[in-house]
């Protein structure tokens, strides 16, 4: 995949996100884009690939349970400021 | 990116002989040019050998092996072909060879040919998972028919406006492929399976604890049967696919039937006709032979009349003489013999003045032309008759008639081959069918949302369960419910994303599409753009607003090229635009405005042109710069082309 | 020459093919009478000269079953006066107009309408 279908694709998913989970961690939506692009149509690589992308946004504190919403984001802000919005 | 560098085919289709087309570096269009049947739709053929390993005939059912060997090199017990394609795929060089070798001296299927595969990367063979994995990356095999443009296949790209039909759902899923809708649906349904999996961890860590004990065995519980149902669920959706590809073949055996019965109807006219036909000649021969019975009378009526008319003028002079000689007589003998009385001086001298100069007298059997008198009665006692009108009449009646048979046997003929081999009351049958498969389908989708509905209200059960129990707080689930969590919310977001993206592509075809469109047609006055629809179908929208209901294969066609590029364009696999024949339903204008378009189209274009369709000065023309290179393939016998380069 | 006439009219073999060809194949004529008959009157409007048959002949008809009403050997009298062998004559003519109706044939003409004039 070429960076500009990269882009068209985070792109989309970075719209949805606003609309429906403002709160979600945007790398961990740009990570699973990237890991069912290098699956390329296997299954069990793409939700294992998954499944680990996962983890470590847990680890960041995603999806934790408390009180600070900025708890649950990733320290890697630049990513979403830099988002076209359009 | 992919570009294609070099075919070579070897005793493939006509070309007996190794064949070679180098497609040149840089964006632009390579023309190949051939008459009908010199093998343009070979070499299309072999590249789709190349990446599939499938042959292909007319329409895109696979062939055995067997009918793409060379006919003369197999008249010669030489069985096989190699097809080469050099190609560039994400900035590097492959080369992807397809041997077929025959395992016995007379192969008679595909069981009897051998069939080697091998893709090198810089001169290294590639193990055959990541060489199944790149070809697949280069071309899937379910979008090729973007890439590789046969002008015959039309009707496919007219399917994408019937929204039921198999191929439109087919060609529009193949659309969402190349446009890379998949990763984001694929994302959405791992999700879901990820997050169902995360529920069910919940439900057994939940299980293994006294608080959450009951609460976890019930969400075990009713997760299991969510799955039940969702196999149900699944199975009957299953089933009312095949049971909709069974309706689609009725419904195509009863289109062919509705061919039979006008075919049978055909059948029983000309054979009516054909026996009318028959009588009438029979008849008109008989009427013939009556008629030419007296037509020896019809030929001797010219010379009877010619010479009637000689006799007649010897009759006279005849008659003219003896008058003469009978005066002579009187003059000399002063007695006529007739009335055996003397004639007087002055009636000699009367009848001296009416003789011509020099006149005698002249015995009778002397006189010439006597015996005319007695021709004159023969001639007179030939009864003629004219029979040339009615002989003409019958003949051309006859003529008729036999056009008519021969005409009426041909359409018997031709409705014989419809009806060849086709059972009538198979054919009833499958009417009935009709009906009682449409009633397993009902049946089938009713029973797919009843199982449906089970399955929502599982995971309605699921959602309160696993609330409650993240209103328990129990720490030791605080893991598996934040995983879940995520992968719950996640799938959301794709889920979204999916309408999303799908919408934004459609707009980018669309835009896409009319720009090309625009380009193309010649009636940029009347249209305004294209629209497109939820399965990609594409219709013409006038200036007014209207949308054009019917188009010609034309239209039809400049749309579906149309197409094609908006998906080139927008598409993040890139790749040839390989085109067989795309003018053939197309006029000068719209060939012109095409042929100007296709640089922009895609950035290495492979044209294969009839003749006939355009000739090479206006091709030259039209693309100027773009036009890289030409081929001719020059036809040496029925089965042997061979590949010239021609500029 | 001959001195004295013949009693049957013959044909030749090229004739009785050419008479096959007329009523078998092509379907002019019912009999092979009708047939000579036409060959007869085709001759004489094509201005073939008299004579007589000098190929070898199968004797086939009787002149008075070929010529019921006379009308033919009348016609013979009145346009060639000087002939007094009737019958050869006929078979010359016969002869003849076959002849010339074959390479019509040949050559492409099948319609009879073209032969009537």
């Amino acid at each position: 995949m070429t960076t500009t279908e990269r882009t068209d694709l985070v792109g989309a998913v970075m719209a949805s996100r606003l609309d429906v989970a403002p709160g979600l961690d945007a790398m961990l939506l740009e990570a699973i884009v990237d890991a069912e692009t290098a699956a390329a149509g296997d299954a069990a690589a793409a939700m294992s690939a998954i499944d680990a992308a996962v983890t470590a946004a847990m680890e960041r504190g995603v999806g934790r349970l408390d009180g600070d919403e900025a708890a649950k984001r990733t320290v890697a802000e630049p990513a979403e400021d830099e988002e076209d919005e359009g | 990116m992919l570009t294609l560098r070099r075919l070579e085919v070897e005793g493939f289709g006509p070309y007996a002989d190794r064949a070679v087309l180098e497609f040149p570096d840089g964006p632009g269009v390579t023309v190949v040019y051939g008459d009908n049947m010199r093998g343009k739709t070979s070499l299309m053929n072999a590249i789709r050998y190349a990446f599939f390993g499938e042959v292909h005939g007319r329409g895109e059912r696979a062939r055995e092996v067997l009918s793409a060997c060379n006919r003369d090199l197999t008249a010669e017990g030489r069985y096989g072909f190699t097809v080469g394609l050099s190609l560039r795929h994400a900035g590097q060089d492959y080369d992807l060879m397809r041997e077929v070798t025959a395992k016995v001296a007379v192969p008679q299927s595909d069981e009897d040919f051998t069939r080697n595969v091998s893709l090198r990367r810089g001169g290294v063979v590639l193990g055959p998972a990541d060489r199944m994995a790149l070809l697949r990356a280069m071309l899937p095999k379910d979008v090729a028919r973007f890439f590789l443009f046969d002008g015959e296949l039309l009707a496919q790209y007219e399917e994408l406006l019937i929204s039921e039909s198999e191929t439109g759902r087919a060609i529009s899923e193949a659309i969402e492929h190349i446009l890379g809708v998949p990763v984001l649906r694929d994302a959405r349904d791992h999700l879901a399976v990820l997050a169902s999996e995360a529920n069910k961890a919940s439900a057994k860590e939940a299980s293994r604890h006294q608080k959450t004990e009951a609460m976890g065995v019930a969400l075990a519980a009713a997760n299991d049967a969510k799955e039940a149902h969702e196999r149900e669920r699944d199975r009957k959706k299953q089933e009312v696919e095949e049971l909709i590809a069974e309706r689609d073949d009725i419904m195509a055996e009863l289109r062919r039937q509705e061919i039979y019965a006008v075919a049978i109807d055909r059948l029983d006219t000309a054979g009516k006709d054909r026996d009318a036909a028959r009588g009438a000649q029979v008849a008109k021969a008989a009427e013939l032979k009556v008629a030419m019975a007296e037509a020896w009378r019809t030929v001797l009526s010219e010379p009877v009349r010619t010479a009637r008319a000689a006799a007649r003028e010897a009759t006279a002079g005849a008659l003219a003489s003896m008058l003469t000689s009978m005066r002579v007589h009187a003059i000399e003998n002063c007695h006529c013999g007739t009335c055996d009385q003397d004639v007087p001086e002055d009636v000699r001298t009367r009848l001296a003045a009416t003789l011509p100069p020099g006149a005698t007298a002249v015995s009778p059997g002397d006189v010439a032309g006597l015996s005319a008198l007695a021709h004159t009665s023969e001639l007179d006692a030939f009864r003629e008759a004219d029979v040339r009108g009615e002989v003409r009449l019958i003949w051309e009646a006859l003529r008729q008639a036999r056009i008519d048979e021969a005409d009426a046997l041909g359409r018997i003929a031709e409705a014989n081959k419809t009806l060849d081999g086709q059972n009538p009351e198979e054919l009833r049958r499958r009417k009935t069918s009709l009906t009682e498969v449409g009633g397993k389908i009902r049946a089938a989708s009713d029973a797919a949302e009843a199982e449906q509905k089970l399955v929502d209200e599982q995971v309605a059960t699921i959602a309160r369960l696993s609330k409650r129990l993240e209103e328990a707080g129990t720490p030791e689930l605080a893991t598996f419910q934040q995983r879940e969590r995520v992968l719950v919310t996640a799938g959301a977001v794709f889920a979204d994303a999916v309408d999303r993206y799908k919408a934004e592509l459609r707009a980018r075809v669309q835009d896409t599409a009319t720009r090309l469109f625009l380009e193309m047609t010649t009636e940029k006055k009347d249209y305004a753009s294209l629209s497109i629809n939820d399965h990609y179908g594409l219709t013409i929208i006038h200036r007014d607003g209207r949308a054009e209901d019917s188009r010609s294969a034309g239209a039809e066609q400049v749309v579906a090229l149309a197409l094609m590029g908006a998906l080139q364009a927008n598409a993040p696999l890139r790749g040839p635009i390989v085109m067989d024949t795309p003018f053939g339903r197309l006029d000068p204008h719209h060939t012109a405005n095409v042929v100007t378009t296709l640089p922009s189209m895609a950035e290495q274009v492979i044209l294969f042109v009839q003749e006939g369709e355009i000739d090479r000065a206006t091709v030259r023309e039209l693309l100027g710069g773009h036009l890289l290179r030409e081929y001719q393939l020059d036809k040496q016998t029925a089965r042997r082309t061979l590949v010239v380069e021609a500029r | 020459m001959a001195e004295e006439d013949r009693k049957q009219i013959g044909l030749t073999e090229d004739g009785r093919a050419t008479v096959a060809l007329l009523t078998d194949e092509l379907g002019w004529f019912d009999e092979a009478q009708a047939a000579g008959r036409f060959a007869l009157g085709y001759a004489i409007r094509a201005g073939v000269e008299p004579g007589q048959t000098a190929a070898p002949v199968e004797t086939r008809w009787s002149p008075d079953l070929f010529d019921p009403s006379g009308e033919i050997r009348s016609l013979l009298r009145a346009l060639y006066p000087d002939n007094v062998m009737p019958v050869r004559l006929m078979e010359h003519f016969i002869d003849e107009g076959l002849r010339q109706i074959t390479v019509r044939v040949k050559a492409g003409d099948a319609n009879p309408a073209l032969y009537l004039g």
